[in-house]
C-alpha cells in the first residue's frame, strides 16, 4: 500500500524556454503536514500547480493517492481541496455566493457545509458584502473556506496565511493542525516563512531556484538547530590536541588559524580555559554562539529571502 | 449541465455589463427614432418602426453587443483568476464554455425582451398610427426570437474568441462586421436565406408580407444549426491558455558611435 499521499518523481516543469522546477521528487506522508519552503518565485507554486495538474508537465510524474493524475483520473479532484495562488472568487457575488457555487458545481451532499466553512474560518454567512469589497485577510479565508467545504482528505495550501492577522494565522495553523490529528487529513502548505512551516509542518521540503534542496521531517532538522562556543587562541593546533587529550573533545571544527568552533562543550568551558592557560595557550576570546535553523537554511538556499 | 447552467446563470448577478446591453438595445430604438426624423417621405406605422428596430438590432447592436457580453462574461473567469478552482472540481473548460454559452442564450432573450420593451415604448409616445394589442405580442415575439435567432448565429464566433488570449475585443469587432455583412447579403434573396444573421430575420418572418421577400425557412434553419455545429466544435477539446512568463526585455545593443 502506498503510503504517500503525493509522490513525484523526476518532476521538471518548463514556462517557455525557462526551466521553472527541475526534477523534483516530493514526498508527502499521508496525514502529515508537509511544509514546502522556499524564497519567493523558488518554485513552490508551480509544484502544486503541477499537483492538481493545472499545467502540463515537461517530463517526469505525479502520483496523488498512488495514481497518476491527468485527465482519466477526474475521481481524485474532489478527495483535494486547493488554495493556489491568490484566492480568485467573484467580485460580484458575496462570499456565501461564491462558495454556494461551488458548492453546486461540487455536489455536496452536506446541506450546512457552506456555511460550517464559513463558521471554521471566521467569516459570516448570507453577509451582504461582496468579494469584491473583501479584505486581503478575508479573501484568504474565503479561499480556506473553499478548499475545506467539501471535506478533502488532502488539502494544498499555497501560502495560506498571507494577509491575516497573528490572531487569524494561530487560529488557522490550530485547526490545520486540528484536522491532521483528528481526521487525519493530508496537508501541503508552503510558505517563505520558516517559523510558520516549523510551528506547523511535520516534514519540510526546502526548495530553491527550482531545485527541492532537503526533504525531511522536521524532527530531524532540529536537530541541526545547534549550540557552539567560539574559541579563539594563539595556537590552534596545541588546543585542539588538549581538547582532545584532556576533554575527549572530537566534535569542534577549525575555522582559520586562530578560530575554532566547540560543540557540546558548554559545560566544560570553565575548565578548558584553564587548561589552556596552564598549557600557555592565550585565550583572546571565548563566545557562546548558536547554529539555527535559519542559518541552516540560509546556507542551503544561499543565503537572504527565508526568514 | 444543468447544474453548470444554472450556476452560470447565478453568476451573472449584479453584472453591470448586462445593463450595458440594456443600453445598447435602448441605443437601436434610440437609432430608430433618430431615422423618423428624416424628411424623406417615409410614413412611419407602429409596425415599420419595429421592423426597423428589428433591422438595426440585426446590422448594428445585436451581434457586436452579445458578443461583447458574452467574451466578457468568459473573460472574467481568468481575469478573477476563478478558473483554477473550477478546474480543480473538476470541471473542463469545454464543459464550462457550453455553459456559459446556454446562459448567454437566456441573456439574449432577456436583451430582445428589454429591446421589444423599449420598441413599444417608444411607439407609444412617439404616437404612430397602427397600434394594436396583437401587433404588440407580434413584435415582442419577432423581437425576443430574433435576439435568440441572432445569438445562436454569432455563436461560433463567441466560440473562436474564447480560444484567443483577451480575444473578446477581436471577437467583438469580428461581430460588428459580421452584423453589418448582413446589410449586404439582405440584398440576394438566396445569400439572406444562407447568411446566419440574415436568416434569423428569415425565421421570424420578417416583412414576409412583401411579395419581393422570399424566405427558406429550411434553408435558415438549416443555416442557424450549421451555426451550433461550429459553435460546438470550436468547443471542443477547449483548453485554457496559461499565459508564459514575462520574460526580461533583452538590453538594447550599444550602438557603436562613430566609424
Amino acid at each position: 500500500m502506498n503510503d504517500y499521499a503525493i509522490e513525484t518523481k523526476n518532476l521538471t516543469m518548463k514556462y517557455g524556454n525557462e526551466t521553472a522546477i527541475r526534477n523534483v521528487g516530493l514526498h508527502v506522508r499521508k496525514g502529515r503536514i508537509y511544509g514546502l519552503l522556499g524564497r519567493n518565485g523558488a518554485g513552490k507554486t508551480t509544484i502544486m500547480k503541477a499537483v492538481l495538474g493545472l499545467i502540463p508537465i515537461a517530463s517526469g510524474e505525479v502520483k496523488v493517492f498512488g495514481e497518476r493524475i491527468g485527465e482519466r483520473k477526474k475521481w481524485i479532484y474532489p478527495r483535494i481541496g486547493a488554495m493556489i495562488e491568490a484566492p480568485g472568487f467573484y467580485p460580484n457575488l458575496t462570499g456565501t455566493e461564491n462558495l454556494e457555487i461551488f458548492a453546486k458545481l461540487r455536489g455536496v451532499p452536506t446541506p450546512n457545509a457552506v456555511e460550517n466553512a464559513l463558521a471554521l474560518v471566521g467569516l459570516p454567512y448570507r453577509d451582504k458584502k461582496l468579494f469584491g469589497a473583501y479584505s486581503l485577510g478575508m479573501k484568504q479565508r474565503l479561499g480556506i473556506a473553499n478548499a475545506i467545504f467539501h471535506d478533502p482528505e488532502l488539502l494544498i495550501l499555497d501560502e495560506p496565511t498571507n494577509g491575516l492577522d497573528p490572531i487569524g494565522i494561530a487560529e488557522i495553523r490550530d485547526y490545520l493542525k486540528k484536522l491532521t490529528v483528528e481526521s487525519e487529513k493530508t496537508i501541503l502548505i508552503s510558505s517563505h516563512i520558516l517559523s510558520e512551516i516549523t510551528l506547523l509542518a511535520d516534514d519540510i521540503g526546502i526548495i530553491d531556484r527550482g531545485v527541492l534542496l532537503e526533504e525531511a521531517p522536521l524532527s530531524e532538522l532540529t536537530k541541526r538547530d545547534r549550540r557552539y562556543i567560539e574559541l579563539r587562541v594563539s595556537d590552534v593546533p596545541k588546543t585542539v590536541l588538549i581538547l582532545e587529550r584532556d576533554f575527549g573533545l572530537k566534535d569542534y571544527s577549525v575555522q582559520d588559524d586562530c578560530t575554532l568552533h566547540l560543540f557540546d562543550a558548554v559545560e566544560d568551558i570553565g575548565k578548558i580555559h584553564r587548561t589552556l592557560v596552564l598549557e600557555n595557550v592565550a585565550v583572546y576570546e571565548s563566545r557562546h554562539c548558536s547554529h539555527t535553523l535559519e542559518d541552516y537554511f540560509r546556507n542551503i538556499t544561499g543565503g537572504e529571502g527565508v526568514a | 449541465m444543468f447544474r453548470m447552467i444554472r450556476t452560470e446563470i447565478w453568476k451573472l448577478k449584479r453584472y453591470r455589463i448586462i445593463w450595458a446591453g440594456v443600453f445598447l438595445m435602448l441605443l437601436s430604438v434610440l437609432l430608430t427614432i433618430f431615422s423618423t426624423t428624416a424628411m424623406d417621405g417615409t410614413v412611419w406605422t407602429f409596425s415599420f418602426f419595429s421592423e426597423q428596430v428589428i433591422k438595426n438590432n440585426v446590422t448594428m447592436i445585436f451581434p457586436m453587443c452579445v458578443v461583447l457580453i458574452a467574451g466578457y462574461i468568459i473573460a472574467r473567469e481568468k481575469k478573477d483568476d476563478t478558473l483554477k478552482n473550477i478546474m480543480t472540481i473538476p470541471v473542463s473548460y469545454s464543459c464550462l464554455l457550453r455553459g456559459k454559452l446556454v446562459a448567454c442564450a437566456l441573456l439574449s432573450l432577456i436583451l430582445g425582451l428589454a429591446s421589444a420593451a423599449f420598441t413599444v415604448i417608444a411607439n407609444v409616445l412617439l404616437e404612430f398610427p397602427g397600434f394594436s394589442v396583437s401587433l404588440v405580442i407580434q413584435t415582442f415575439i419577432q423581437i425576443i426570437l430574433n435576439c435568440l435567432f441572432l445569438y445562436i448565429a454569432a455563436t461560433p464566433v463567441i466560440a473562436i474568441a474564447a480560444r484567443i488570449p483577451n480575444g473578446h475585443m477581436i471577437g467583438t469587432i469580428i461581430a460588428f462586421v459580421y452584423g453589418y455583412g448582413g446589410m449586404f447579403a439582405s440584398g440576394n434573396m438566396t445569400l439572406a436565406n444562407f447568411y446566419p444573421i440574415t436568416a434569423s430575420m428569415g425565421l421570424i418572418g420578417y416583412r414576409s408580407y412583401d411579395p419581393a421577400v422570399h424566405w427558406n425557412t429550411p434553408v435558415c434553419l438549416c443555416s442557424l444549426f450549421l451555426c451550433v455545429c461550429a459553435a460546438c466544435i470550436f468547443t471542443l477539446g477547449i483548453k485554457v491558455i496559461e499565459p508564459e512568463k514575462t520574460k526580461k526585455k533583452a538590453d538594447k545593443a550599444i550602438l557603436k558611435k562613430g566609424w
